[in-house]
C-alpha cells in the first residue's frame, strides 16, 4: 500500500470543499486561491487546482469574469454561484459530520 | 551559445532560450495528454499557461531578459509534475505512471564527452550508464574479440550522427528520464512535508515505525523491479551485441567475397570446379546475406527495444520491403538449390567391374600403399589432391579387399567401382594398382571428382587366388581386408606376412605351423 497515495487522496477529497470555502469569502483569482491552499498545506503543487476549477465551473458551482492585470496576463476571477453556495453548505455539514465520526473512532482506538 | 525563441503565453511575450523552450513545450504537451475532454482541455491549458506566464513574469524583470532552463524547472517545481494534473474524479484510472509526453530517446554521438568520435558518450546516454563503463566494455570487446570491437566502433562512428543542435542533445540525453526524476523529487518532497505533519499530528512513534516497515517493503518491491529491468536491459544488450557482430562480420565477408578473386591460389582450383554454374557468385552471396542478415537485423532491433523499454521500428513500409527482400532471397536460394543440385542427385546406383588375370611364377605378395605419389601439391589435407594438370580431385578411402578362390590356375584381380552416377563411372572414380614382379600393390584410397554432392562411392577389390598357389598378405593389407559371404575363410590377425595356401576351400598357413 502506498501511504503517500492515501494521504494525497484524503486531501484531494476535501479540496473541493476548501476551494468553495475560500471563494465564499468573495471573488478571487487562481493565485489567491492557491496562496490560501498552499499556506495551509492543502496543496503541494499548483497544477492540481486547474482541472478542479474547470470542473467546478462546468458543474455550475462557480462562475468567473475576466479582469485585466497591470502586471501580467488577464486574470479569471472566480465566485460562487447560488448553486455553489448551496453545495458548500451541504459539504460543510457532511465534513463536520465526518470529522466528528472519524475522531470518535480514531480517539477510541488510540 | 544558445538560440532564443519568442513565445507568447496567455498574451504575454517572452524570450526563451531553445533548451528551455524544448523543456517547456514538452511539459505542456505531457499535461495536455492527461485531459481527454477537448473543451475542458483547452480551458485548462489556457489557465495553466496564464499561471506559467505569471510565474515567468516574477523571474523576468524586463522585456529583454531571457527565460532559461532553470526558470522553467523552477516553474515545474511549483506547478507539479504532469501526474499531478489530475482531477480527483478521474484520478484512479490515471494513477499508473504515464510517460506519454516523453521525447523518444535517440542514439547520437556526444561531442561534449568525446575521446575519439563520441560514440561511448552517446551510448552511455542511450543506455543510461556511466561513460566509464561503456569505455571499459569497449576495451574488453577489443581485447576479447580480437579487434572486432574496433570494426564495431568504426561502424558506429560512421552510422551514428553527432548531436549538433540543442534539440538533438536533448533527444540524446532523453529528457524523458528527467520527467520521472522530477516525479521522484516530488514524491520525496511530499514525503518530507507529510513527515512533518505526522510528527505534529501523531506523536506515536510506534505508528511511524510501522510506516517505516511498510515503506521498506515497497522499497524491496522497487529493488526487485529495478533488478528485473537490469536483467532485461542486459539481455537486450547481449542481443544487440550478437546481432551487430553477425551483421558486421557478414557485411565485411560479403564485400571481401565480392572483391576477392577466388581463382587465385590453390583454393581457386577447387572453387572453379565446384562453382561451374552460370549463376554469378555475387548473387548467391547477396541472397545468403539477406536471408541471414534480415532476421539478425530484427534481432538487433528487438534488442534495442528491450534496452530502451520502448518499441522501436524502422516503419511499416521498411518492414514490408525487408520482408519482400527476404522472401525473394529465400526463393532465389531454393531455386538455386533445385536447379544446381538436380544434376548432382537422383541417379541410380551403378556398378562397374573390370577383371585382369596374371600368371605369377613365384609366391604372390599383396601390399597396400597409402602414399600418393603424383600429387603436385603434396597435400592430403582436407582429402584434396591436385594433379599435374592442376585438376583437383577428392581422396576417398572406402576401399575393401576380398579374398576368393580362383576357378582356374591364374590370379585374377577384379575391381568393382560403385557409385551413384549414371554413366562413365570408370572416369569418375580413379583407382589403380601396380604389379612389381610378383607383388600386387593396391592403394587404400581412390580419387573422385569433387563436384558431385551425393557420392557415397566405393571400390571393392576381389582377389581370386588359385588352389595350391603360395601367397602372402603384407600387414599393410589389414586395413582394407574384409571377409564377406562366399569368400575364403577369414584371414586371422597373425597370418599377415606368413605364406598362405588354399587347400580345397580352406586356408592353410605353412610357415605359421613351423613357428607354432
Amino acid at each position: 500500500m502506498n501511504i503517500e497515495n492515501t494521504k494525497a487522496q484524503m486531501r484531494k477529497g476535501v479540496l473541493e470543499l476548501c476551494i468553495l470555502s475560500v471563494l465564499s469569502e468573495g471573488e478571487k483569482y487562481a493565485s489567491e486561491i492557491l496562496d490560501t491552499l498552499k499556506g495551509n498545506k492543502m496543496l503541494v503543487v499548483e497544477g492540481t487546482l486547474y482541472p478542479l476549477l474547470t470542473r467546478l465551473k462546468n458543474d455550475n458551482l462557480l462562475k468567473y469574469r475576466w479582469e485585466e492585470s497591470l502586471s501580467g496576463p488577464p486574470r479569471k476571477y472566480y465566485e460562487l454561484t447560488p448553486e455553489g453556495e448551496k453545495t458548500l453548505e451541504e459539504l460543510r455539514a457532511s465534513w463536520d459530520e465526518l470529522v466528528t465520526s472519524v475522531s470518535k473512532i480514531t480517539n477510541k482506538n488510540r | 551559445m544558445n538560440k532564443t525563441v519568442s513565445i507568447h503565453l496567455a498574451g504575454t511575450f517572452f524570450h526563451i532560450d531553445e533548451i528551455a523552450y524544448e523543456r517547456l513545450s514538452q511539459y505542456l504537451e505531457s499535461i495536455k495528454k492527461r485531459f481527454t475532454n477537448e473543451a475542458e482541455r483547452l480551458e485548462i491549458m489556457n489557465d495553466i499557461e496564464a499561471r506559467i506566464a505569471e510565474l515567468f513574469l516574477e523571474k523576468v524583470k524586463n522585456e529583454r531578459q531571457v527565460v532559461n532552463l532553470a526558470d522553467v524547472e523552477e516553474m515545474i517545481a511549483v506547478m507539479g509534475a504532469p501526474e499531478d494534473y489530475t482531477d480527483a474524479e478521474n484520478d484512479t484510472q490515471k494513477r499508473e505512471k504515464t510517460y506519454e509526453g516523453q521525447i523518444p530517446k535517440r542514439l547520437f554521438r556526444d561531442p561534449d564527452s568525446k575521446i575519439l568520435g563520441g560514440v561511448s558518450g552517446g551510448l552511455a546516454h542511450y543506455f543510461g550508464m556511466d561513460v566509464v563503463w561503456v569505455r571499459l566494455i569497449w576495451v574488453l570487446l577489443v581485447l576479447a574479440g580480437f579487434g572486432s570491437g574496433i570494426i564495431l566502433y568504426v561502424v558506429l562512428w560512421a552510422i551514428v550522427p553527432e548531436a549538433h543542435s540543442t534539440s538533438e542533445k536533448l533527444a540524446m540525453k532523453g529528457f524523458s528520464a528527467n520527467i520521472s526524476n522530477i516525479e521522484k523529487k516530488f514524491k520525496k518532497k511530499i514525503e518530507q512535508a507529510t513527515d512533518k505533519i505526522n510528527q505534529t499530528d501523531f506523536s506515536d512513534t510506534g505508528k511511524q515505525m510501522k510506516e517505516g516497515v511498510r515503506s521498506g517493503l515497497s522499497g524491496l518491491g522497487e529493488i526487485v523491479q529495478t533488478l528485473v529491468q537490469i536483467v532485461v536491459k542486459f539481455i537486450g544488450f547481449i542481443l544487440v551485441l550478437i546481432a551487430l557482430g553477425v551483421l558486421v562480420s557478414m557485411t565485411v565477408s560479403f564485400f571481401v567475397g565480392l572483391f576477392m578473386n577466388f581463382t587465385d591460389g590453390p583454393w581457386g582450383l577447387v572453387f572453379d570446379q565446384v562453382t561451374e554454374s552460370s549463376w554469378p557468385i555475387w548473387s548467391i552471396f547477396l541472397a545468403v546475406f539477406l536471408v541471414v542478415g534480415i532476421p539478425f537485423f530484427y534481432l538487433f532491433q528487438s534488442g534495442l527495444s528491450l534496452i530502451s523499454g520502448a518499441m522501436r521500428s524502422v516503419g511499416k513500409i521498411a518492414n514490408l520491403v525487408l520482408l519482400a527482400f527476404w522472401l525473394a532471397a529465400v526463393s532465389f536460394l531454393i531455386a538455386f538449390a533445385i536447379i544446381e543440385g538436380e544434376p548432382r542427385t537422383f541417379h541410380a546406383y551403378n556398378e562397374l567391374s573390370k577383371s585382369e588375370s596374371f600368371a605369377f611364377q613365384d609366391t604372390l605378395v599383396v601390399k597396400v600403399s597409402s602414399d600418393h605419389q603424383d600429387s603436385d601439391f603434396a597435400q592430403h589435407r582436407f582429402g584434396l589432391i591436385v594433379d599435374k594438370d592442376r585438376h583437383v580431385s577428392h581422396m576417398e578411402h572406402d576401399v575393401t579387399l576380398r579374398l576368393l578362390k580362383s576357378e582356374d590356375s591364374l590370379v585374377q584381380v577384379k575391381i568393382i567401382k560403385k557409385g551413384y552416377e549414371a554413366e562413365n563411372l570408370d572416369n569418375k572414380i580413379y583407382f589403380d594398382y601396380q604389379i612389381e614382379e610378383n607383388t600386387l600393390v593396391f592403394n587404400d584410397y581412390f580419387l573422385t571428382e569433387i563436384k558431385r554432392v551425393n557420392q557415397s562411392e566405393s571400390v571393392e577389390i576381389l582377389l581370386y587366388v588359385p588352389e595350391n598357389r603360395p601367397f602372402k598378405l603384407d600387414p599393410s593389407a589389414r586395413a582394407i581386408y574384409r571377409q564377406r559371404d562366399g569368400d575364403l575363410p577369414y584371414v586371422s590377425f597373425d597370418w599377415y606376412g606368413e605364406i598362405l595356401e588354399i587347400k580345397e576351400d580352406l586356408l592353410n598357413c605353412s610357415t605359421c605351423e613351423e613357428a607354432a
